[in-house]
């Protein structure tokens, strides 16, 4: 049942501090008295501040009695220019910590901003791996959504706004502090965003265990995930307050976050970041669209470990041909139970778009880790398919 | 374009991502927190070695340093030359303003004159009086200059004590203001004596030719009264000439060692049977040394002049005139209040009274020749600057302090004589005829036949000659021909002194008398070591000729 590794090379496993369980949250003013914060930056958007779960945050810093500035000038994909405006205010308000509160978008936001406050430099500066010369002030990320495990992974994903293109600081210093993961946060979540998030947090477990940097320790989180996923995702969206199949969602992704921070992902979200660079599209629904036909192209590379994920869920098939199609199938079931019913064309992608797509996605990083070192030509292929 | 193709590269950066790269490597922060403290340890020392080396500096210097905020005036910093000049102690001094430490009535002409320093230019104040602790005032030359520091404005001032510099420039003014008169009495007496030595030999001849004349018609009714007068009045103008030429300082004297108390003493018995009884006289006779090469008469003529002096300054005749005496031995230090004296010891009056005093914007001018106060008629002006010439000739000083309404005080230094008092014998009045040949030589013609008529008068055998030559000439022929020489001191070609050389080198034995006038520049030593045997002052009276020819050729 499990693949056979080769310990010869050495390997790393890096994951913050983090609590995770119900109500977790409450504690935040405990971690910011321990890293001393006497002006907290509040890093969050629109949408958490209207879900309530900003105040809670603020609540227990008014008890603490720690002053705070809220900063939720953000979008989805977040932009680079909206990372140096959280900086100036960073500055100008003289905060020393910073609290993340909501999905990947203001947690991402939150660790660009704290580089570029101690470091002195643009965001943009820090694109590759290991480029962030000094650490950043004291982060505390509060998820509340199950699927980008931004609280765990030691990536940060910007949108360069000149270029169209979504950068990866990859380093040990957006590493948060201290996370907070309580499934609560998660029940006020839409269908939708729900069926997305969850669907990315599939595709972390995925693109992490056939990634050529998995470990024995990262499978086991990989897994793990996407049984749960499977398992619960859907149920999650039928019961939406049901907190079983929220904290088992939950788990799945910080599972995943755990995977893909320490192995990496692969060409689905190469070709995602292409999509949501370029055309700013939703991450979520990019990744689901294009992990059927990823599975595909990658099945021969990494046959004995996509049998390993189909026997997980439940497929009884022996033959790899089979194995690789019923995948896809229940792939494609869930996708569909959960609303995700669209294609990319449908999100408004052109056919021209296609060879510059491929061209942004063959070049991020995420690229390197796939199973198959893919031409630029079978991206396009797969981008075709996705239309 | 396909950048990851490269399996190099691919390589590399997958080993980056899975967190095996160099810069993957976890990092302590520990060193570099340990280096940032070094750096702010050093940085601490070196500040607190870089306040010590400007404490040192700031307390090394002899200027009183005070810095304050340019704003409101308030003390910063003061060194501790500021302290001890101020006397105030550190602490202290910090609550003051920098116009406390000056005197109420400056404080706003210096508060205006720091405002114009604020502008930036900088600017030397000088003779700025400051108050210290104690209420003593110093003065200071103060320097300025502006600082910013810590976004505040700062003016540092560097007060240098210039008090002691203050007084002895002062000092200096006052010693160069004395010397100044002293060389105004000088030049005034040069030329008074210049024309008293012109109107002295006129004198000579109006009273020899008078004298002459009253010996010739002694029993004549009619001439002789008149002639009487016209001697008595020359007999006055002589004695003002004599007068003026005391104010020189080159005139002739009888100096020789006097104990002047007792020559005072005399002078106050005389004064005392003048002076009116409601004017009281004190005369202190302390035990000290009074002997002082002096002529007495002069000292004489200073008493009465300053008696004369104290008697007018008292309209109702009613007050005190007070003589005192004492030693004083003047040095270094006391030269600054004498400058015209020389180190030693001293023999001091004190002659004061209790009249109507001096005012003080004159008496600077009291010892000028013909400065008076007095109406006219009432005096010559000259009583004073006769005492100063006096003075003067008997290396001693004069000063004189007054106030008007309280009285005036003149103080006398006359340098004690060092060597041996001795008696001498005063000279008979009497006019005695006597025998022999004498030669009477003098290029002013009348002159010269005065004199010879006044000893033909005295029954002696004269030869006048008008010519230092002539004369020389005559003796060579005939040396044995006279007995006596009576020359002239200043004359063309040869002076009498050289003539005196000459006929003494023929006739070592032959006795010579010298005349001199007030102009001539000889000292008797010098004339005694030719060999010359008597001097005669001018104008040459009957008896004096008659008494030092009779005691030169009696003692042949
Ligand atoms: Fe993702």
């Amino acid at each position: 049942m499990y693949p056979i590794h080769n310990y010869s090379e050495p390997r790393k496993f890096l994951v913050p501090e983090f609590i995770i369980g119900n109500d977790c949250y409450e504690m935040v003013d405990i971690y910011v008295e321990t890293f001393l914060g006497r002006r907290v930056m509040i890093v969050t958007d629109p949408g958490v501040i209207e879900a309530g779960w900003a105040d809670e945050v603020i609540k227990r810093l008014k008890i603490a009695g720690v002053e705070y500035t809220i900063f939720s000038d953000l979008t989805p994909n977040p932009k680079d220019y909206e990372v140096m405006k959280g900086v100036e205010i960073f500055n100008s308000e003289g905060c020393d910590m910073i609290i993340a509160v909501g999905g990947g978008s203001p947690m991402d936001c939150a660790k660009g901003i704290g580089i570029s406050s101690t470091n002195m430099m643009h965001v943009l500066e820090f694109e590759g791996v290991d480029q962030v010369p000094q650490p950043a002030p004291p982060l505390i990320c509060i998820p509340t959504t199950a699927g980008t495990a931004a609280d765990i992974s030691q990536f940060a994903i910007i949108t360069d706004s000149d270029r169209k293109v979504k950068i990866a600081i990859v380093s040990k210093t957006v590493i948060p502090d201290i996370s907070l993961i309580s499934a609560k946060t998660t029940t006020t979540m839409s269908d939708e965003l729900t069926a997305a998030t969850g669907i990315d947090a599939l595709v972390h477990a995925f693109e992490a265990y056939v990634s050529n940097a998995s470990s024995p320790i990262t499978d086991l989180n990989a897994i793990r995930a996407i049984d749960l996923v499977f398992k619960n995702l859907l149920k999650a969206i039928e019961n939406p307050l049901d907190l079983t199949y929220r904290n088992n969602m939950m788990l799945a992704s910080t599972l995943a976050g755990m995977a893909f921070s320490n192995a990496s992902l692969g060409i689905v979200h190469a070709m995602a970041h292409s999509l949501g660079g370029f055309m700013d599209l939703p991450h979520g629904e990019c990744n689901a669209l294009l992990l059927e036909n990823a599975v595909e192209f990658n099945y021969e590379s990494s046959a004995e470990k996509y049998n390993i994920i189909g026997r997980t869920i439940g497929i009884r098939s022996e033959k790899n041909d089979e194995i690789k199609h019923e995948l896809i199938d229940r792939i494609r079931d869930l996708r569909k139970s959960v609303g995700i019913t669209q294609r990319l064309s449908d999100m408004g992608v052109k056919k021209d778009d296609i060879g510059k797509l491929a061209g942004f996605a063959i070049e991020d990083p995420c690229v390197v880790t796939n199973p198959v070192m893919p031409e630029i030509s079978d991206l396009e292929k797969i981008y075709e398919k996705t239309l | 374009m396909k950048k990851h193709s490269d399996t190099k590269s691919v390589d590399e950066l997958r080993n980056k991502i899975i967190g095996l790269g160099d810069k993957s490597a976890r990092k302590s922060y520990y060193p570099q927190l340990q280096a940032r403290i070094n750096e702010l340890e050093i940085a601490k020392k070196k500040a607190e070695e870089s306040e010590n080396r400007f404490k040192i500096l700031l307390n090394s210097t002899s200027d009183g340093i005070f810095i304050y905020y340019s704003e409101n005036g308030k003390l910063y910093l003061a060194n501790e030359t500021a302290c001890r000049m101020t006397g105030y102690c550190h602490g202290d001094i910090e609550n003051l303003s920098i116009s406390d430490i000056h005197p109420l009535t400056y404080r706003e002409k210096i508060l205006k004159d720091f405002e114009i320093m604020k502008n930036g230019e900088l600017r030397l104040l000088r003779n700025v009086p400051v108050k210290k602790h104690d209420g003593t005032i110093i003065y200071c030359e103060i320097n300025a200059s502006s600082l910013k520091m810590d976004d505040q404005d700062f003016i540092i001032l560097a007060y240098r004590d210039v008090t002691e510099i203050r007084e002895s420039e002062l000092r200096q003014r006052e010693i160069e203001k004395k010397l100044n008169e002293a060389q105004k009495l000088e030049s005034i007496g040069i030329m008074a004596g210049g024309v008293a030595h012109d109107f002295n030999n006129i004198l000579s001849v109006i009273m020899g030719l008078t004298e002459i004349l009253l010996q010739q018609n002694s029993r004549d009714e009619k001439i002789s009264p008149k002639l009487k007068k016209i001697f008595e009045a020359s007999t006055r103008a002589r004695d003002l000439i004599k007068q003026l030429m005391t104010i020189s300082y080159h005139g002739n004297d009888e100096k020789k060692p006097s104990h002047l108390i007792s020559v005072i003493n005399e002078s106050v018995a005389m004064m005392r049977a003048t002076t009116p009884s409601s004017i009281k006289i004190i005369n202190e006779n302390p035990l000290c040394h009074d002997l002082v090469m002096a002529d007495e008469t002069q000292i004489n003529q200073i008493l009465i002049n300053l008696f004369n002096n104290s008697v007018y300054a008292m309209p109702d005749r009613k007050g005190e005139i007070k003589i005192a005496y004492s030693n004083e031995y003047i040095d270094e230090s006391s030269l600054k209040y004498y400058p015209l004296l020389m180190k030693g010891q001293y023999f001091t009056i004190e002659f004061s009274d209790n009249g109507t005093g001096i005012k003080q914007e004159i008496i600077d001018r009291v010892f000028d020749p013909f400065y008076t106060t007095k109406p006219k008629g009432e005096g010559t002006g000259l009583g004073l600057s006769i005492i100063h010439g006096i003075i003067k000739k008997h290396d001693g000083n004069i000063s004189v302090e007054s106030e008007a309404g309280k009285g005036t005080k003149f103080i006398i230094h006359l340098p004690i004589y060092e060597g041996e008092y001795m008696e001498t014998k005063s000279d008979s009045t009497q006019i005695n005829k006597g025998q022999g040949r004498i030669m009477v030589v003098d290029d002013e013609e009348t002159l010269a036949e005065v004199n010879g008529e006044m000893l033909k008068l005295l029954d002696y055998d004269v030869t006048v000659i008008t010519s230092s030559t002539d004369a020389l000439n005559a003796f060579k022929e005939k040396p044995e021909n006279f007995d006596l020489i009576i020359t002239d001191m200043t004359m063309p070609e040869l002076n009498g002194l050289d003539l005196a050389r000459e006929i003494l080198g023929i006739r070592p034995e032959i006795p010579v008398i010298l005349c001199t006038g007030f102009s001539d520049q000889i000292t008797k030593e010098s004339a005694m070591t030719v060999g010359v045997r008597e001097f005669l002052n001018k104008p040459v009276t009957l008896k004096n000729l008659a008494a030092t020819v009779e005691h030169i050729l009696s003692s042949e």
